[in-house]
Parts: C-alpha cells; sequence; structure tokens
C-alpha cells in the first residue's frame, strides 16, 4: 500500500456498522396503480395458467414458472397492470409493470425492495411470500438505512421476470 | 407492509426502477410540498434517455452507431453523448492511459460482456488515441475502435438526474444509480457504505451534502469467480484485485464514476494522480482500512 500514488484524501470516519438487511418499500399495490395508471379503472384479471401454458411460458422463456396465478388488472383503455416477483441472489423484488393496449412494456416499477444475501435468508424471503409474512418476521431489517454507496447490483433479474410476463400475457390472451 | 415514509402524502418520497443495468433509487424531499409526481418522471425519463443513448448493447444507441462506424466520417451524437465522450478522453490524457473507454474487449475476454461471436469487435481495434471529437458534438474515428462507457455513463446520468430534479424545483434529495450516488440540496443526508467483505454490513459514513459518492469493489460481479473484479488494466487486460472496495467522492457523480477505475489502477504506473484528483474536487478512499485492527475509519488509499 505504500507504493500507492498518494490521491487527495479526506478523512471519512465510518461510525458503525450495522449487521441489518436493506429493505424498503417505494410503492403500495394501490399507489403503484394510481402512478402507472391515473384516472384509469382496472379491474382486477388474475390470470390462473394450465400446466400446458406452464410448460410453454417455461419453454419459451428458458425459465421456471414458480407462481401459476398471475395477479393482473384490466385497465379500461385495454392495458393491464402486472405484479410479479423475483428472487436474485442478492434481492427479493415486488414489481409492478404496465402494459399498453397492444401489449409493450410502457412503465416499470418497483415497489418493494429487499436484500436477501445468502442462502437462509433466501429461502425465508421466498417461503414467507407464500404464507403472507414479509422477511422481516425471520429478519431484522432495517428501514431506516438508505443512500447506499457500493458496487452495482445488476437488475438482470427483473429483466428476465418482465421477460417472462411478455411471454406470459402472449400466451395468455391467445 | 406500509411504512410512513413510504406514503407518498409525506416526504421524503422514494421511487426505484431498473435502468442502467441496475437498480436507480431516487429520494426527494419538499417539505409541504405535494408529492413530486412530475419530477419523479422526467428525472427517470432522463435516465431512461441516457441510458438508451450510451448503451453498448442497442446497435442504434450512439455507442452502437460508433461502434459500427467507418473510420474517417464525422458522426453526429447527441450533446450528452459528446459531453461523456469528452470527459473520457480528458481522464484518459490526464490519467496516463487508466481510464480508457476503448479497452472493452478485455471484458468480453474475461466475460464480464458477452463474447463477440462476430469477430466484429476484435477487428476494430483501434484505442483512445483514433477518437476523434470536435465542439459541435460530431465524433470521428481514424481507426475502427469500439467504445463502452459503462465506467462512466451511469455517473453522468445521475448527474442529469439531478439537473433535472433541480430544474424542477425540487431542493433536496438524492439519485442513486446502484451505488453510484450524488445529493443535493442544503440538508444533511446520511450516507452508508456496503462492506465488501460482508454484503448484509453497512457501515453508517455520517450525513453530507451536495456530494457524490461512487465505488467499486469485487462483490456481486455475478461471473466467474476467477475474475477478481470489473476494473480492468488498459495495458495488460487483467482485471485487478480489489481486496475490498474504493470509494471516491467528488461534486459530480460522472468524475467519481470514472475515478473509481483509475484509484483501483494507481497501484500501476507511478504517476502522480493528484492534480486529477485535486482538479475535479475528488478524493479516493480504500476500505476496508489497511490495518484490520483499527477498522473504524475508512482509511485514505495511501496510509
Amino acid at each position: 500500500m505504500d507504493r500507492r500514488t498518494p490521491f487527495m484524501v479526506l478523512p471519512l470516519a465510518a461510525l458503525a456498522a450495522s449487521p441489518a438487511c436493506y429493505a424498503v418499500q417505494y410503492l403500495s399495490v394501490e399507489q403503484a396503480q394510481a402512478i402507472m395508471f391515473p384516472d384509469t379503472i382496472l379491474t382486477a384479471a388474475p390470470l390462473t395458467l394450465t400446466d400446458v401454458q406452464k410448460r410453454e411460458i417455461e419453454q419459451r422463456s428458458g425459465m421456471k414458472v414458480r407462481q401459476t396465478t398471475l395477479k393482473r388488472w384490466r385497465a379500461a383503455n385495454g392495458g393491464y397492470f402486472v405484479l410479479d416477483q423475483v428472487l436474485g441472489k442478492h434481492e427479493f423484488i415486488t414489481y409492478a409493470v404496465a402494459l399498453d393496449s397492444t401489449g409493450a412494456v410502457r412503465q416499470v416499477e418497483i415497489l418493494d425492495f429487499r436484500e436477501t444475501h445468502g442462502d437462509e435468508v433466501r429461502r425465508a424471503a421466498w417461503r414467507n411470500q407464500f404464507t403472507g409474512k414479509t422477511s422481516r418476521d425471520t429478519l431484522r431489517i432495517n428501514e431506516d438505512i438508505q443512500n447506499i454507496s457500493g458496487a452495482t447490483l445488476s437488475c438482470v433479474h427483473i429483466t428476465d421476470g418482465i421477460r417472462r410476463l411478455l411471454i406470459t400475457h402472449d400466451v395468455a390472451i391467445r | 407492509m406500509t411504512s410512513p415514509s413510504a406514503s407518498p402524502q409525506i416526504g421524503p418520497w422514494r421511487r426505484a426502477r431498473p435502468l442502467l443495468g441496475t437498480y436507480v433509487e431516487i429520494t426527494l424531499d419538499a417539505p409541504g410540498a405535494p408529492y413530486p409526481a412530475q419530477a419523479f418522471e422526467t428525472a427517470f425519463a432522463e435516465i431512461g434517455r441516457i441510458h438508451h443513448l450510451m448503451s453498448w448493447h442497442a446497435p442504434d444507441s450512439d455507442v452502437g452507431r460508433i461502434n459500427r462506424a467507418p473510420p474517417g466520417h464525422w458522426l453526429d451524437v447527441d450533446p450528452c453523448t459528446a459531453a461523456v465522450l469528452h470527459t473520457a478522453q480528458m481522464l484518459w490524457e490526464r490519467s496516463g492511459g487508466l481510464f480508457d473507454i476503448t479497452c472493452e474487449r478485455h471484458l468480453r475476454a474475461c466475460g464480464l460482456l458477452p463474447a463477440d461471436s462476430s469477430g466484429w469487435a476484435v477487428a476494430r481495434s483501434g484505442g483512445m488515441a483514433d477518437l476523434e471529437l470536435d465542439d459541435s458534438a460530431r465524433v470521428r474515428l481514424r481507426q475502427p475502435l469500439t467504445v463502452n462507457l459503462d465506467g462512466i455513463a451511469k455517473g453522468y446520468a445521475v448527474d442529469r438526474a439531478v439537473a433535472v430534479l433541480q430544474a424542477q424545483g425540487m431542493t433536496t434529495g438524492c439519485v442513486n444509480a446502484g451505488g453510484d450516488l450524488r445529493l443535493f440540496g442544503t440538508e444533511g443526508q446520511a450516507v452508508s457504505l456496503r462492506d465488501p467483505r460482508q454484503p448484509t454490513r453497512l457501515w453508517s459514513l455520517g450525513e453530507y451534502r451536495e456530494i457524490a459518492f461512487a465505488t467499486t469493489g469485487s462483490y456481486f460481479l455475478g461471473v466467474a469467480e476467477e475474475v477478481p473484479s470489473a476494473v480492468i488494466h488498459p495495458a495488460s487486460g487483467q482485471a485487478v484485485t480489489l481486496s475490498g472496495c474504493i470509494t471516491v467522492t467528488a461534486p459530480r457523480c460522472m468524475h467519481a464514476d470514472a475515478l473509481t477505475k483509475v484509484a483501483a489502477l494507481a497501484d500501476a504506473g507511478g504517476l502522480n494522480l493528484s492534480p486529477l484528483f485535486e482538479s475535479l474536487g475528488a478524493k479516493a478512499h480504500l476500505f476496508p482500512p489497511v490495518s484490520e485492527e483499527t477498522p473504524h475509519g475508512l482509511c485514505a488509499a495511501h496510509q
């Protein structure tokens, strides 16, 4: 380290370490609907996939379909509001996609973001979604922490999730 | 589920979208003001526009067009792309070539970018000296080359979003593009640093205002474990090994973002980089500190 070229340095003090998972709710489902479909009436239109549809989606997307019921609302203008969840190595995310009447993605909003580092945390987060609990019940979650600097976390899981949703939509509306 | 801070009625308000290949979070605070829906929308739209201009993957982006352009012809690009290219050129010149947007072939070789199956990029082996810029947002290549702005565009997009938010009358907030963030406004805001050794551990760095933070490290790569980091030495093509992470602070996020790579490579070469960092108001920090016995501070890189 002595050989390292000197830089201008700032005596930043790291005050305390917090051994907690970062979690934040950006929007509730109702808030996301109001933002993504302002002044539009949304009607619940849940979609339950048949085994045949599930297999086709898995084949076309190359991804496993974990939930056979899609939380979906239809807008009066022909668009759709679709709610989905993805589980990555480091994150568990609830997000919403607004589709226009042609089935194209108009907007994506993240509703809920939870860190899930480690297998134990990840399994708990995934299991709890089915029981209506949140991972907060088993994990210490810190909702006060914000503005975290660190190396970039890829959004590949959401990108994959959106691709799976589009294929699901395509399969379902045929 | 709903925490008070998530309510659109009472700030600070936070929103997040997947953009720039990561999660972009915008925090706004305007006590007494209504929910700033338009400010969020405009800022995310601007980040989306920068994303599309500088996407390496899209053939019709400015970067895609440069990477397919024949040499010898002037190519019009967006003024934002031109601004980033000018900065990249300045940083290349003043860092002794350590910051190099034309070394993306090395990222492909390491598996950090998709393999070049067509062989097109391999044949475009020109370097920074072959990139010509004028003052009218035009680019000309002396030799075929490819550029990749992933090491600087994220910070620039953050700066653009902050400019858009301030133009919309927003006085306090933060734009955080997957860990590269900038605070604006006179109110102090807390900043944390993710511990590169243990991602669930966050170090509180205290409160700051009007400053950008960018960090590079080995965590979250999601590629083969033998790739030690996403920072590649332009001369050797080898990824550098970072035992922790390097955080750079600067007034502009574009500078902080780009200078993390320069700081990570600074061991080599023996170039005095202080004038460069000083002229941009930037400071580099290594984390964890060199001595494990004193884990209380973000220590200077050269201590």
